[in-house]
Order: structure tokens, then C-alpha cells, then sequence
């Protein structure tokens, strides 16, 4: 087991998240539609007030990318993770709990496409290479009609064009992984590409490790005189994006879009197993009472092996055609054909090795696999027939194929010979159309109010019924002078797909699974509200707030499994309600110089589920408070600093809260007043990084970027229990596992 | 499944390091804990009271709940509760000697508090429950007495090969099937006990009759334990859902002296129970002996419940299956309780018996 912690701890080592050092940009301009897709450069008292929009936050590839980065790229889901009113759950995760959500319900588009899969390495990596990222657009209420099927967020993500003109690129390495970006023009200014690789090398690093533990494992064997044990690990992760781009004119672009991202892990733990036979059956020997009273030796001596093993296998394909047009000066069309597949797979082997009259060997395979293939089509129209109205509307089409199964197997065999070998699969398949239409006008009402009306109808037939939706969304914004300006937004949103998950680990584990007759879409209503100002024109304060219900959550209430059960997945899942409210405030401050951010939430998080507790109850990401305060500096040309800290009040989890005892007083039944009755203890955590940029004799661009993760090594709780001395008392343990990290990086920009 | 959630929650504690941190018991206070169950088929109700105190306080060594009162509205009609205690052997918590040993203490009886109310529980009545103990909140619950159930059981058999090292042998089961004919008194919720009875004789020759030898025909009537009631993968394939009730610590199984299955109503529509039965004897090897060996018999028995027994049940069963959602690593323990300003349920059923099923599987041995 000393082996497993030290290959645990190097995956864990190499997994830390990255760019937890992003700024943010709020309310930039607002991206244009429209073939011509500069950014307006207006100054930024006009920027703040542009949009009706609440609760959006856009950030740039320069703001994604700003070089400060943990193993040297930004991860973009940790980025999102430090913003108001985003709970992270559990550290390294890349958990997204938005307004109360509960993780599953954010929509990942990647050039209109969606993502199921947004992570690597049971979620310590982000699915996002930034090398590619234009820009995208995080959205946390007052969700525009043109978004929906998913409830809490949504992250809309734009990939680069590559360079109609010009070759260049970045590679950047770090510890354990590398990436490398390149684009160019295939035809000059009409046709480009951009290419972008991502990969660990945490399989090579691991190979000399996991020979030391061998190694070490046999030399202990020869000295103490035992059968050594041996282990095998290998972990990669890869994905690769492509955008290829072509002009036709000056008002149609045809884009090809194509992501793929792969994980594979692979370990296994051989132990030996020895077979001894003696004479009369039995190795003791034993008097009339029973007692011991001496040791046979065996008379026939055979060695075998146990072997534990397991493969996991996930990640997401997708692949676009898009084709944006402006089909006169008032009326712009953008279409999208697209295919989307999340596939995972574990495979699990254990066999073990007997003796009995020759080797015996039975082996129990359990295979899972969960898999979801979407394939659609996007047209979403933008009209301006007047200054006072901008008007979005369009439809979406997806078919979408959810292919979950689940195989066990179970063979035996004698010398080499099969004795038995038998198999079942539950393997199950739903198709179903999903179909929405929208349409908004984001209208100028006076020159001090703008409003933005919207409604989405979507329409999904399940088996036996046939689910629909309509979605009403209005926000307003009163401009009430150059420098404040107030808004409000109201939003209902609904989603017919369901992450079902029986624990909250982030694993493939997991399966999508639509609605049912019996399993009816989620659905929320928020409205949100807020005050954006600029004091000066560096210092910037925005105050928001929500209230946000969702319905029909699911929720695990099953036994002991790490996979759902198929054939009664309606009915281990238990249904209940959300709430979420609270506040939010940003202060930013922003010179040539000097970038200071302090983003606060205020939060409540509840659930009420009747099966669990009859009363509204606290959920586990339930954070009150969370800080983030951070700060950047440049000291000249060649030389930053950053520095970040992240607080949040910490998770909840469940603990006995009573004991019922009878009569003896001694042992008692564990009684839980309510769920999540525990506060486990407060998170909080300091990143440090330093760059230093030089320019190369050819004139590119060269940066060393060291790190620090938890920098004063607080050990943060993932998990928590009530554990019990040896006189019975209760109290409460937590387990921390990431320590303080330092990285280093090298990136060269071409 | 099991194993690799082990080895999961192995690997997170290995990798991890564990601090101890302070927990608030002021939040909590003693209260009183009520497990009841109003049987209208035997006309009478059981409360096992016992004292809850919070978790994370040291034990308390002389804990006593000193009720003051505890009584039962039928109909609005106030009936008290009288004791019917009862003794049971039990173990005391393992403890760490003065010289560092790990001592795990020898069983000693223990008298173990019910109450029971006699008398008339009829079909539909509303009942109420209220109980005082010094030095604690009044605590109350509700609970409606379901209908006698309506059912037709069906009852076939089945076999089941499995294979080892050794070679390959053969399970019998009885296979029960369930169909619910009043559905209109729906309370959602249902238990299913299947009680074996065991017949053992022999028949001696005279010859031995004249040395002392006496013939004998004995009857044994016990609830089929957990154990007999497979849980094997060809089960789950099966869909035979619902949950089982065991012995141990567990008050409702005391009551029902044995082990039970909880349905919903859909759950038990689609069930097949499985009860695994070893084939009759009868022996033919003793020239003393002109017949012996054993008979058994098996019935179905079904309780409608109120929804309070079966969501307390299955949150029980839960909570004991689920270490990763002790840990906070998955969705949650609870306790269900509809016991207002204490902890436990106050439940009620009716039950309908099958008929007698002779065992099908015989075995001869000569």
C-alpha cells in the first residue's frame, strides 16, 4: 500500500491546476456577430455599460493567458472557479457549482459545440487547451434566449482563427505536460489554419518511479524473505484542436471546427499467492480440546498470482461545419452543423489464482461504458432593422444517442484450459430529438433604459411522453449616469439531460441519461440584479445578487456503488428541489502596471429532498463566504509577479448527530438530524508565481514562469468523518491532500 | 464493486493526511427516540423508547430515559403504554486496558425497554403518538392504519448451477410472485416475510421402542433470515428489487422475528422473491428406524406499511451500505423521522398470509 501512496502522490504532484493567476475582464465590448470581428476599442466608461446583460463575464486570450501559471498553461475551468458566485467543491476538481448548481448542469460550448466532458485527469486538467482560446463568455443569469438546456451557466468558448497572413506559434513545457500551438495561412489571405497539441508525460515519468517501488519492493523481498509484489501504472492525456477558416468574400466564412481529447489510465497490482498442501488437510495440528499444538510441513509447494488491474478510457469528440454570413447589411446568418460524442470506459480485472489438482485461475471482469452521441444543427440569425433593436432568432436541432452498458464476466480455466466463461451486458440505448426555437430583441427603449426580451421554446419526447418547455427571458438596464448604471434580469431555463453519478468523485464513473416518463426535466428560474459602477476610471465596483429555484434534481440515493445500476437508475435517484441566493461584489483596479482584483460571494445553497429530510437542508457546496483576493505587477519589460489568495467557508458533509442507545448504553444507532449537519473547515490558500521574458536573438518571445501552489502548505479538506477513541468519544476528522507545489515552465512564442 | 470502492477509499486516505478538528455539540441536545409500529392484525402497538444524545460527546455512562409519559391516540381515544420488556444477550463496547490490551468484552444480558399497547387497532384509524421524559422536549408523531391487503401469490421454483474449484453445484429456490388486487387502498409501501416451518419425525421399529427408543413429530415456525434470502448477481438481473431487513440492531426486525423485504408498490408489482430451500430428508439407513427425516413448509406473508416504515427502513439500509457517503464522497446519509421534536418513526401496517407451501425438493438417503 506504500507503493500505491507514492503513485497517488506523484499523480497528484502532477496534476496541480493551472492559471489560477487569469484576470477578468468584465463587460468588455460586446463581440460583434457580424463578419467584421474587431473589437470595438471604445474607452472603458462606454464599455461597462453596454449591455443589459447581468451576470456575464468575458475573458480574452490575453486575459486567459496572462504567463503566471502552475505547470505552465492557465487552466480555464480553475480560472472560472475563483469568480464570484462559483463554488469549486472539492480542491483540484474541476467542479463548477454556479448559483447552487449542482455540476452537471453548465453548458460547455466550444465554437457552438457541446462539451459533456470538460476534464482530464479525474478533473485536475481542464478540457480547454488555452493555446486556442479566442474568447469566451461566462454566463451565471439573465441567460440570453439563444442558450439553453443546461440550468446553472453557460461558457461559450470561441476557438482562434489562424493567420490569414503570417506563420507563428507558441510551445510552451512544464513539468509534466506540454503543449504546442501553430497557425498560418494555408492559401494567404483566404485560407488559414490553426492547430493546437496538448499532451502529459506523466506515463514516462512514471515508468522510473514505478521501477524504483519495484525495485525496492525486491530488494525488501530478498532481505525479509518473502514473495515481492508489483505494480504497474501509466496515465496520458492528449487533445488535439484544429480550426481550418476560409474567406469566400468579405461576407462569408466557412469554418471547419474539430476537437479531440483522450485520457488512459491503466494500473494494475500483481500480488504473489502460494498454494501450500498438507498431509491430512490441514496445516495446525491440534489436541483433543482444539487447542495448537504444532505445525505441519507441507508436502507440495505451488506459487500463482492475485492480480488486480484497471483501464479507463474517456473523452470527448467533436467536430463542426460553420458558416457565418452577412446576407445584407441588416441580417446576418450564422450556421452550424455539428457532431458531439462523450465516451468513457472502465474495465476492471481481478483475478485470482488457486491450486487444486493444477493451476486454477478465475478472473471477474467488470466493464462499463457510458457514451452519448449528439448530432445537430445551429441557425441563428442576427437582424438589426433598426438602432433601436437588435433581434436574435434561430433554432437547434440534436439528436441525441445515449448508449450506457455495463458487461460482467466471469471465466475460470485449469491449465491453461477453460472451464467456465459467462457474461452478462445490460446494455441500453435512447434516442430522442431535441428541438428548440428563440428569438430576442435587445432594444433601446429611451437613451437612459435598454431591454432585452426573450423566449425560448424547447421540445423533447422521451419514451411515453413527449417533455416541452417554454423559457421566458427579459433583463432591463437603467443607465443612471455616465459612470453607474443599474440591471435586472429574469430567467427560466430547462434541462432533459441528466449526469446521474452515485458519488461525487470526479471519475468517469458517471452516465448521461435523458429524461424519462418517469425522470422529468430540470428546470430553474433566477432573477438577478445589480449595481455596476466605476469610481474611477482604474477602480471598478459591480454589486450583484440572485435568487435562483430549481426543480426535479436528482440526487444518488443507493448503496455503496461506484456505478449507477441501469436497469434502475429512475428509481435510485430521488428527486427534489434547489434554492440558491445571494451576493456578489467585485473591486478591480487596473493600471499600466498593476492589476488588483477582489471578487466576494455571499451565498446560500439548499436542497430539498423529501426522501432525505423533510425540511429545506443545506448543500454540501453551501460555501457562505468565498474572497478571492489577487494581484499582479509588473517591475519593467522582462520581469511580473502575481500573487493570489482563495478563501471559502468550507464544504458540509454528514455526521451522526446523535446516537440512540438501548438499554446498555453502549453500542447505539447513529442518528443524522439533517443532511450536510457539518461544516467541515474553512479552505483557504495562497499561489505565488514570478515571469521573466526575454526576447530571443531572433526576436521571439521567451518565458520562465515559476510557481508556487499553497504556498504556506495548507492542507485543505477533500473529505471528512466522525471517527471514535478508544473510550467511545466522537469527533471529527478531515483529510488534506495537496501540499505547497512549486513549478517551473518554459514557453517560447514564435 | 465493493472492493474497488475500497480500494478507492483506501487510496484517499493513504495519500492523504488526517487532522482532527472541532466539532459543536452545543447545536444538539438529548432528546427521545421512538421506534413504534401499530400492527391492526395483532390489535396491538410496540414502542422501543431509548434516549438519543449527541454524537460527539463523551458516552454517557448512566444515560437513562426517565419517561414520564407514553401513551397512544386511537381515533382520539388515549390508551397508555405498559412495559413488556424483554432480555437480550449483547456485547459492551471494546475497550483499551490499563496495559494497553484491546479488550473486547464476553456478552451480558441485556434488559432491553418496549411498551405495548393492547387493545383494537382497527383498518384506517388515525393514530397519534406522545411520549415526556424528564429533562427533554415532549416529542409527538401521526400514522393511519392501511387496509388488510389484497393479493394473489403465485409460487414456482427455480435452480441455480455455480461453479468453483472443486466443480459445480446446484441452489434451489422457491420463486414468489406478487399481485396486489386492491389497489385503491394504496399507502405505496409493502413487506414481504417469508416464514419456514419445519416438521421433524421418526418413526422407530418396535425393537427399538422396546429398548427406550420413542418416536417423535416436532414443529418449528422461524422467519427466513437474510442469509437464505439470496442476494446473488442473477437476482439483480432478475430486477428483484426492494430491501432487506436484518436482525441485528434493528428493532422492527425484533418485532417481525425475522428478516423482511420492503417494496414499493411498483418494485413488488415487477418482484420475484427469491428464498433458497434445501431439499427434504428422508432416511432409510437405520434398520432401527422405520422412517425419518424432516418436512418444511414456507408462506408468504405481506404487510402494507405506512410510508413512514418503509422510508425509515430504507434510510437505514442506506446509511449502513453507503461508506463513501459517510465520508462526503457521495450522496447522503440520513435518518428519516417523522417523530416531531425527537428522532424515530411511528409507523403502521396490516398483513394478509399466503398459503402453506409444501417444499418441492426432496432428498432421499438410503
Amino acid at each position: 500500500m506504500k507503493k500505491l501512496h507514492i503513485i497517488l502522490t506523484v499523480i497528484l504532484m502532477a496534476a496541480v491546476p493551472k492559471g489560477a493567476a487569469a484576470q477578468f475582464m468584465s463587460d468588455p465590448p460586446e463581440r460583434q456577430d457580424t463578419l467584421d470581428a474587431s473589437r470595438i476599442t471604445a474607452d472603458k466608461q462606454a464599455m461597462k455599460h453596454n449591455s443589459t446583460q447581468t451576470g456575464l463575464v468575458k475573458l480574452d486570450s490575453r486575459r486567459i493567458n496572462p504567463g503566471f501559471a502552475v505547470f505552465g498553461a492557465p487552466d480555464l475551468i480553475k480560472i472560472l472557479q475563483t469568480l464570484p458566485g462559483v463554488a469549486s467543491g472539492t480542491e483540484l476538481m474541476s467542479g463548477m457549482y454556479v448559483h447552487g448548481g449542482d455540476g452537471s448542469d453548465n453548458l460547455f460550448l466550444l465554437d457552438g459545440v457541446p462539451l459533456y466532458q470538460v476534464s482530464h485527469m479525474a478533473g485536475l486538467f481542464s478540457s480547454f487547451n488555452t493555446d486556442m482560446i479566442e474568447d469566451l463568455d461566462f454566463y451565471k443569469s439573465g441567460f440570453p434566449a439563444r442558450y439553453g438546456g443546461r440550468l446553472s451557466s453557460v461558457v461559450d468558448i470561441r476557438t482562434k482563427e489562424g493567420d490569414f497572413e503570417k506563420y507563428h506559434g507558441n510551445i510552451s513545457i512544464g513539468l509534466i505536460d506540454g503543449h504546442a500551438q501553430v497557425e498560418g495561412p494555408l492559401f494567404k489571405g483566404k485560407t488559414s489554419f490553426n492547430v493546437g497539441l496538448r499532451r502529459t508525460w506523466a506515463d514516462v515519468l512514471t515508468i522510473p518511479t514505478i521501477k524504483y517501488i519495484n525495485h525496492k519492493e525486491a530488494k525488501d523481498a530478498r532481505i525479509y524473505g518473502y514473495d515481492p509484489s508489483e505494480i504497474d501504472g501509466h496515465y496520458e492525456m492528449r487533445d488535439f484542436n484544429v480550426k481550418l477558416t476560409h474567406r469566400f468574400s468579405e461576407r462569408n466564412r466557412l469554418t471547419f471546427n474539430f476537437y479531440n481529447g483522450r485520457d488512459g489510465l491503466r494500473i494494475s497490482d500483481s500480488e504473489p499467492a502460494v498454494y501450500n498442501r498438507y498431509e491430512n488437510g490441514g496445516r495446525y495440528i491440534y489436541d483433543d480440546e482444539w487447542n495448537i499444538i504444532g505445525e505441519r510441513q507441507p508436502i507440495e509447494t505451488h506459487k500463482g498470482k492475485d492480480v488486480i488491474g484497471g483501464k479507463m478510457v474517456w473523452g470527448n469528440t467533436t467536430g463542426s461545419l460553420n458558416w457565418k454570413s452577412d446576407l445584407s447589411g441588416k441580417l446576418s446568418s450564422d450556421i452550424t452543423l455539428f457532431y458531439t460524442q462523450s465516451r468513457s470506459r472502465i474495465f476492471v480485472d481481478i483475478s485470482n489464482w488457486g491450486w487444486e489438482d493444477g493451476d486454477v485461475i478465475t478472473s471477474v471482469t467488470d466493464e462499463n461504458i457510458s457514451r452519448i452521441n449528439d448530432m445537430g444543427l445551429n441557425a441563428d440569425f442576427l437582424w438589426s432593422p433598426h438602432k433601436a433593436h437588435r433581434i436574435r432568432f434561430g433554432a437547434n436541432v440534436q439528436n441525441h444517442t445515449y448508449l450506457p452498458s455495463r458487461t460482467t464476466s466471469t471465466s475460470m480455466e485449469l491449465n491453461g484450459k477453460a472451464l467456465m466463461d459467462t457474461s452478462e451486458t445490460q446494455g441500453m440505448t435512447f434516442s430522442g430529438l431535441e428541438a428548440s426555437l428563440y428569438i430576442e430583441d435587445e432594444m433601446e427603449l429611451t437613451d437612459i433604459l435598454k431591454a432585452n426580451f426573450g423566449v425560448r421554446a424547447s421540445l423533447y419526447p422521451a419514451t411515453g411522453k413527449v417533455w416541452h418547455s417554454i423559457e421566458p427571458r427579459a433583463a432591463f438596464k437603467l443607465q443612471v449616469s455616465d459612470n453607474v448604471s443599474v440591471k435586472a434580469s429574469y430567467a427560466e431555463m430547462s434541462q432533459f439531460s441528466h449526469l446521474v453519478a452515485c458519488t461525487y468523485i470526479d471519475l468517469p464513473t458517471n452516465c448521461w441519461m435523458p429524461s424519462t416518463a418517469k425522470v422529468a426535466p430540470l428546470k430553474s428560474r433566477q432573477v438577478a440584479g445589480g449595481v455596476y459602477t466605476f469610481i474611477t476610471p482604474e477602480l471598478k465596483l459591480n454589486v450583484e445578487g440572485w435568487y435562483k429555484t430549481m426543480d426535479h434534481l436528482l440526487e444518488y440515493s443507493g448503496t455503496n456503488m461506484l456505478f449507477p445500476a441501469l436497469s434502475s437508475w429512475e428509481k435510485d435517484f430521488s428527486e427534489g428541489k434547489g434554492k440558491s441566493y445571494g451576493a456578489e461584489v467585485e473591486l478591480t483596479y487596473d493600471t499600466e502596471r498593476t492589476s488588483l482584483a477582489a471578487y466576494y460571494t455571499l451565498s446560500w445553497s439548499l436542497r430539498k429532498f423529501d426522501d432525505f429530510f423533510s425540511e429545506w437542508y443545506n448543500d454540501r457546496n453551501d460555501n457562505r463566504h468565498k474572497l478571492t483576493l489577487m494581484g499582479t505587477y509588473k517591475f519593467g519589460k522582462r520581469f511580473e509577479a502575481y500573487a493570489s489568495w482563495n478563501y471559502h467557508t468550507g464544504n458540509r458533509v454528514t455526521f451522526p448527530s446523535h446516537i440512540a442507545y438501548d438499554g446498555t448504553k453502549t453500542y447505539g444507532q447513529e442518528i443524522y438530524n439533517e443532511p450536510y449537519n457539518t461544516k467541515l473547515p474553512d479552505y483557504h490558500r495562497l499561489d505565488l508565481g514570478l515571469n521573466f521574458k526575454k526576447t530571443t536573438k531572433r526576436g521571439n518571445l521567451s518565458t520562465w514562469n515559476v510557481s508556487i501552489y499553497n504556498a504556506y502548505c495548507r492542507l485543505n479538506p477533500i473529505m471528512g468523518y466522525l471517527d471514535w477513541d478508544d473510550k467511545g468519544n466522537y469527533f471529527g476528522t478531515y483529510v488534506g491532500v495537496v501540499p505547497i507545489i512549486p513549478t517551473v515552465s518554459y514557453s517560447l512564442k514564435f | 464493486m465493493k472492493r474497488a470502492v475500497s480500494i478507492l477509499i483506501g487510496a484517499i486516505l493513504l495519500t492523504g493526511c488526517e487532522k482532527s478538528f472541532e466539532l459543536h455539540p452545543e447545536d444538539y441536545s438529548n432528546m427521545i427516540h421512538l421506534e413504534c409500529v401499530a400492527d391492526a392484525t395483532k390489535d396491538s402497538v410496540f414502542i422501543f423508547p431509548s434516549i438519543c444524545v449527541p454524537a460527539h460527546t463523551k458516552i454517557k455512562d448512566k444515560v437513562i430515559l426517565d419517561l414520564t409519559g407514553l401513551s397512544i391516540e386511537v381515533n382520539g381515544e388515549e390508551r397508555k403504554a405498559v412495559v413488556a420488556d424483554y432480555t437480550e444477550w449483547e456485547t459492551p463496547f471494546p475497550y483499551v486496558d490499563e496495559n494497553g490490551e484491546y479488550i473486547i468484552p464476553d456478552p451480558v444480558p441485556v434488559v432491553k425497554h418496549r411498551f405495548a399497547v393492547p387493545g383494537a387497532v382497527p383498518e384506517g384509524a388515525s393514530l397519534r403518538i406522545k411520549a415526556s421524559a424528564k429533562g427533554m422536549e415532549d416529542v409527538h408523531g401521526l400514522a393511519k392504519v392501511p387496509v388488510k391487503p389484497k393479493f394473489d401469490i403465485s409460487c414456482t421454483t427455480y435452480d441455480y448451477t455455480d461453479y468453483g474449484w472443486s466443480g459445480s453445484w446446484t441452489d434451489h429456490y422457491l420463486k414468489f410472485k406478487f399481485d396486489i388486487k386492491d389497489k385503491e387502498n394504496e399507502t405505496g409501501f409493502y413487506a414481504v416475510q417469508i416464514l419456514h416451518k419445519s416438521h421433524n419425525y421418526c418413526e422407530y421399529t418396535e425393537e427399538a421402542k422396546a429398548e427406550g427408543n420413542e418416536d417423535y413429530d416436532n414443529e418449528n415456525i422461524q422467519g427466513i433470515t437474510p442469509e437464505d434470502v439470496s442476494e446473488s448477481s442473477f437476482m439483480e438481473v432478475e430486477e428483484n428489487d426492494g430491501i432487506t431487513i436484518g436482525y441485528d440492531g434493528y428493532r422492527l426486525s425484533y418485532y417481525w422475528s425475522g428478516a423482511m423485504r420492503l417494496y414499493t408498490a411498483d418494485e413488488l408489482e415487477n418482484a420475484f422473491l427469491y428464498v433458497r430451500v434445501y431439499p427434504d430428508n428422508e432416511n432409510r439407513n437405520n434398520p432401527r428406524i422405520i422412517r425419518s427425516g424432516s418436512e418444511s413448509m414456507y408462506k408468504a406473508v405481506i404487510f402494507r406499511v405506512s410510508p413512514e416504515i418503509y422510508r425509515y427502513s430504507k434510510a437505514y439500509t442506506l446509511e449502513r451500505n453507503n461508506d463513501l457517503a459517510g465520508m462526503g464522497l457521495a450522496p447522503v446519509n440520513f435518518t428519516y423521522s417523522n417523530i416531531i421534536g425527537g428522532s424515530g418513526y411511528f409507523g403502521a401496517m396490516t398483513c394478509a398470509e399466503g398459503e402453506w407451501i409444501k417444499n418441492p425438493f426432496k432428498q432421499e438417503n438410503r
